[in-house]
């Protein structure tokens, strides 16, 4: 509306207005219908068009999903970008998508990424997430990656990073899952596979004392687990009350020469305590992997799990500890600041060891602490960002579009 | 698309010169006060063709970004523009005078805009996803409907049966009977095994739309609360009529649509619905919530203004209950967050003291608890809720004061909440809220209203704070009666009484060969000062009879008038001494 049109606007609300003032003039209507009619009649003889400001451009394309159909359609092609791992660096590559049969139950999917390191990834398989009662779900998956930035550092007494060297990794798996729900908290997920790996150590690099196993070697796998989740988190994107308890056991049968062969157990406990309406939230989490090689076998270092990074042990660089069996302890107090962002301090602690029974003792536990910042809704967290201190070596600042747990 | 700043600049600067040139003129030849049609029951907004309006494709984001960071629409402390010379809001295409003006039986009530008394379809046949909103649902027909009548068909959250449908139809039955446009809505159970979806049914939009699938109803009906007898209760919203524009905003005019001349921020119905949404706790009251339909025949087209999706009202917050600060803060609130932030959350803010109803999933958060109105908060600042004065809101309070227990109960008994207990909190938490909507917003100033003069020449008034019960009745009126100059707007004061009812006679014979005339009343009572503000009635000489023409209230005037005219100092004997008005005559907030 023009300036002119805005006065004529004023003018004839001021006529329909309580006689709060004569009128300054004594032509023109008699009545105030016809004052208002008047105005009207201005207005319709110069119609003016809608003008839309860029930012409303920006955000209404946003809204409307232009960002999702280049990022996260739920169906075609688009572009997929994160990182293949903590520690690989930006990856992007394209991703596909497509519902199909049974209803458009059949979903096909496949994707590869590329990072700037070096690093890929690749995916495909197929999925059929809820099957006759909807109880049961199956799917099949064939996914590779090409890791060359792996770290290593040794165990030796009072570790320093200055012990660390760098690894590759290639990993092809081929799996079949079946996943069941029991109930709207429990979930029990089966699955089989073969998985071939290989480790390639830097030319030119030498370890400190004996090379874990596994390194600058290959195997091929049998894979089989079962895994079992009670879930009882009201929200699982941002969780304010209730559990997650999570347990899981898997077997690598090495098919080749019988080295690397062993037993895997994992547990991931979870707990979220609310208070004040639900604007505070103490968290409490309990971590392990416990590993059992078969006599005369060992667990190969690139199977092997780790702490640090942006998960756990915040503290310190990614792929800080790694060993057969890990053991953390986490607990973050969260509170909210606005809507759309929360704070957090966390505190957490754990260790890598050789031996399971060494990983569930308390004694020389690694630590660090800190405080975060997270932005989202009450329904999940877009982005993260944590600033860790007091692991001894160094402040270490994570960025993640993910929650932590 | 809607005014800029400079619009408020031009506002004032116009205000201030109308009123000096109205004062320095008062001796020359004038227009009258009061033109021959005053006052005005019905704002023909629908005359001119709006045919060539567009939609507005305002998004959820740009609405939210633009309203709480850019502050659009003009913020300047005057009057609602729309309202009559009695200061009351004339039927238009965005509003109908219902139970502010007429009584309304509860059945009518209770029945809202609904044309059937329920809605008898059992086979409904998909046609479309829902493209807005989180809300689960999809958009369906009638298998049996030849005309294929579009519905909104939208479930509860699982966690919370009955929560969002039992808003939804609350919801709509008040607004309907407070004046909104509001569509049809009705409850109904759908059978899972009576769905079906059309060959051409569509979900997503632009390049994600897609055919609508099974997994697609599954997916649906997956995220939403099934009844014990495995089917799922909904509503359905009936498509309005006519051509959809988008929504309105609460900014601006369209300018698109030449019927449409006052600012919306300067609505009086949108500045008073802060007050209806206070009581309601409609926290979702965005711009994105409301509807523009082209209506009629084509060369004859005008824009009708609705209001819909009252999902997120009460305590739903749609797809759970409200969280705790919805009502209490905006999204942003630049010193309570850095405050709670700096403390490490051991600073409390006031909703997290908040008693919130227990073990009653389908109420949400509904509660009375800590309910301040006038610090109730929607999402963002909306340009017309901040610009609502006091006029504005003793408008609409007093037609929140017609919502009897009654009625209220009568309207919440249409959500069929399956518990007792649930209905009965319900109209409890109702109750209350709109007891503590009346004591704020009716007792802020002169109460005294509906000012008439009956067939024995008595003159009547209400006082809409003792008739709403928030207080007893005043102790005394003080009734100043002038005669009026229509062409000069000069009032001659000619007589003074002092009554404790709300009735007095009326001086006929200081009155008489008057064609206009005046009362001005004040209201004594120890525990609200501010009542001692005048308010101003004007009656036309018609027949031998005074008809009510004009009401004036010191909050309409605060800007426009000065301290002199609102407080007029020996015009004439008989006139309010200036120790008698009180020393706060603006009443900007």
């Amino acid at each position: 509306m023009s300036d002119t049109a805005r006065l004529k606007v004023v003018v004839a609300a001021l006529l329909v207005l309580p006689p709060l003032a004569p009128l300054a003039h004594a032509q023109g209507p008699a009545t105030r219908s016809a004052l208002a009619a008047e105005a009207r009649d201005e207005k319709a003889a110069a119609p003016n068009g809608p003008v839309i400001s860029r930012t409303e451009k920006v955000l209404n394309a946003l809204e409307q999903g232009r960002a999702r159909q280049l990022f996260a359609p739920r169906e075609g092609f688009s572009l997929r970008i994160g990182g293949i791992e903590d520690g690989s660096g930006l990856a992007v590559g394209p991703r596909w998508r497509k519902s199909t049969l049974v209803g458009g139950r059949l979903i096909l999917h496949g994707s590869t990424v590329q990072s700037g390191r070096g690093e890929r990834a690749m995916e495909a398989g197929w999925l059929v997430p809820k099957l006759g009662s909807r109880r049961v779900g199956l799917a099949m998956d064939f996914s590779s990656t090409h890791l060359t930035r792996e770290r290593l550092f040794q165990n030796l007494p009072g570790g320093s990073r200055a012990s660390s060297t760098i690894f590759g990794v290639d990993q092809r798996l081929v799996s079949g899952t079946a996943m069941f729900t029991a109930t709207a908290w429990l979930h029990v997920t089966t699955r089989m596979g073969h998985l071939r790996a290989a480790s390639s150590a830097p030319p030119g690099k030498s370890l400190v004392g004996t090379p874990p196993p596994g390194l600058d070697d290959s195997a091929a796998f049998a894979v089989a687990s079962v895994s079992a989740t009670v879930d009882s988190r009201d929200v699982p994107g941002n969780p304010r009350h209730g559990g997650r308890y999570h347990l899981a056991v898997e077997r690598f049968a090495d098919q080749e020469r019988a080295r690397y062969s062993f037993t895997r157990v994992g547990a991931e406990l979870e707990q979220h305590l609310s208070m004040l309406r639900r604007q505070r939230v103490v968290t409490l989490r309990a971590v392990t992997s416990l590993s059992q090689a078969d006599p005369h076998q060992a667990v190969p270092v690139f199977l092997q799990p780790t702490l640090g990074g942006s998960q756990v042990l915040r503290g310190f660089i990614t792929d800080r500890f790694r060993a057969p069996n890990i053991m953390a302890l986490q607990a973050e107090y969260g509170w909210d600041v606005w809507p759309f962002m929360g704070a957090v301090l966390f505190y957490e602690t754990g260790k890598a060891t050789e031996h399971w029974r060494q990983a569930l003792s308390l004694s020389d536990l690694r630590r660090d602490y800190g405080l975060g910042f997270r932005f989202g809704s009450a329904r999940t967290v877009a982005l993260r960002t944590d600033v860790a201190f007091g692991s001894g070596e160094g402040t270490r600042l994570s960025m993640r579009m993910s929650h932590a747990f | 698309m809607r005014s800029k700043p400079t619009f408020r600049a031009l506002l004032t600067l116009f205000v201030a010169t109308a009123s000096l040139t109205a004062l320095a003129s008062a001796n020359d030849a004038l227009a009258p006060i009061f033109l021959a049609d005053d006052p005005v029951v019905a704002d023909h907004d629908t005359r001119r063709d709006a045919g060539r309006a567009v939609k507005d494709r305002l998004s959820g984001y740009a609405d939210f970004v633009v309203n709480l960071i850019m502050k659009p629409g003009d913020r300047a402390n005057i009057q609602a523009m729309n309202v009559n010379t009695l200061d009351e809001v004339p039927d238009s295409s965005w509003f109908t005078n219902r139970i502010g003006a007429r009584a309304m039986t509860l059945d009518e009530l209770a029945r809202g805009p609904n044309r059937a008394a329920r809605l008898d379809i059992d086979d409904w046949v998909i046609v479309a996803g829902k493209s807005t909103g989180r809300q689960a649902g999809f958009v369906a027909v009638s298998a049996s409907d030849p005309g294929r009548q579009r519905y909104q068909i939208e479930f509860d959250p699982k966690g919370n049966p009955e929560m969002a449908t039992g808003a939804e139809i609350i919801g709509t039955a008040i607004y309907h009977a407070i004046g909104f446009n509001v569509v049809e809505t009705y409850l109904v159970d759908v059978d899972p095994a009576r769905l079906s979806i059309a060959p051409t049914a569509t979900v997503g939009r632009g390049l994600e739309k897609r055919r609508f699938m099974k997994r697609d109803l599954e997916d649906v009906l997956g995220r939403s609360a099934k009844t014990p007898n495995g089917r799922y209760r909904a509503t359905a919203s009936r498509y309005a009529e006519g051509r959809d524009l988008g929504p309105f905003r609460y900014y601006g005019t369209r300018p698109d649509d030449p019927n449409d001349i006052y600012p919306h921020e300067h609505r009086r119905e949108l500045r008073g619905n802060r007050v209806f949404c206070a009581w309601l706790n409609h926290d979702d009251s965005r711009a994105v919530n409301s509807l523009d339909m082209l209506v009629g025949p084509d060369g004859q087209q005008h824009v009708k203004h609705y209001m819909f999706d009252f999902g997120s009202m009460l305590g739903s917050g749609t797809n759970e209950e409200d969280l705790p600060w919805v009502g209490h803060e905006y999204v942003v609130e630049p010193n309570p967050g850095l405050k709670t932030l700096g403390s490490f959350g051991l600073w409390r803010r006031p909703f997290t003291r908040v008693q919130a109803p227990a073990h009653l999933p389908a109420a949400g958060n509904f509660t009375a608890d800590r309910f301040v109105p006038d610090l109730w908060k929607p999402h963002y600042p909306n340009a017309a809720f901040t610009n609502m004065r006091e006029d504005d809101a003793f408008w609409a309070a007093r037609i929140v004061s017609r919502f009897s227990d009654e009625a209220i109960r009568r309207i919440v008994e249409t959500a069929a909440y399956s518990d007792p207990a649930v209905t009965d909190h319900m109209i409890g938490t109702l109750i209350k809220r709109r007891d503590l909507v009346l004591r704020t917003w009716l007792t802020r100033t002169n109460p005294v209203a509906g000012a008439r003069v009956d067939e024995q020449g008595r003159l009547r008034f209400d006082n809409a704070a003792a008739d709403a019960g928030v207080t007893e009745a005043a102790p005394r009126y003080d009734v100043y009666w002038f005669r009026f100059d229509n062409e000069t707007g000069a009032r001659r004061y000619v007589a003074h009484t002092q009554t404790v009812e709300t009735a007095t006679l009326v001086p006929e014979h200081a009155l008489a060969g008057a064609s206009f005339s005046g009362v001005e009343i004040r209201t004594l009572h120890d525990a609200y000062p501010p009542w001692e503000m005048p308010v101003r009635f004007y009656f036309r000489g018609t027949g031998g009879h005074w008809r009510p023409v004009g009401v004036e209230r010191v909050a309409s005037t605060a800007v426009r008038f000065d301290r002199t005219l609102t407080c007029p100092v020996s015009e004439d004997a008989g006139s309010p001494s200036d120790a008698r008005c009180p020393r706060r005559v603006a009443t900007a907030r």
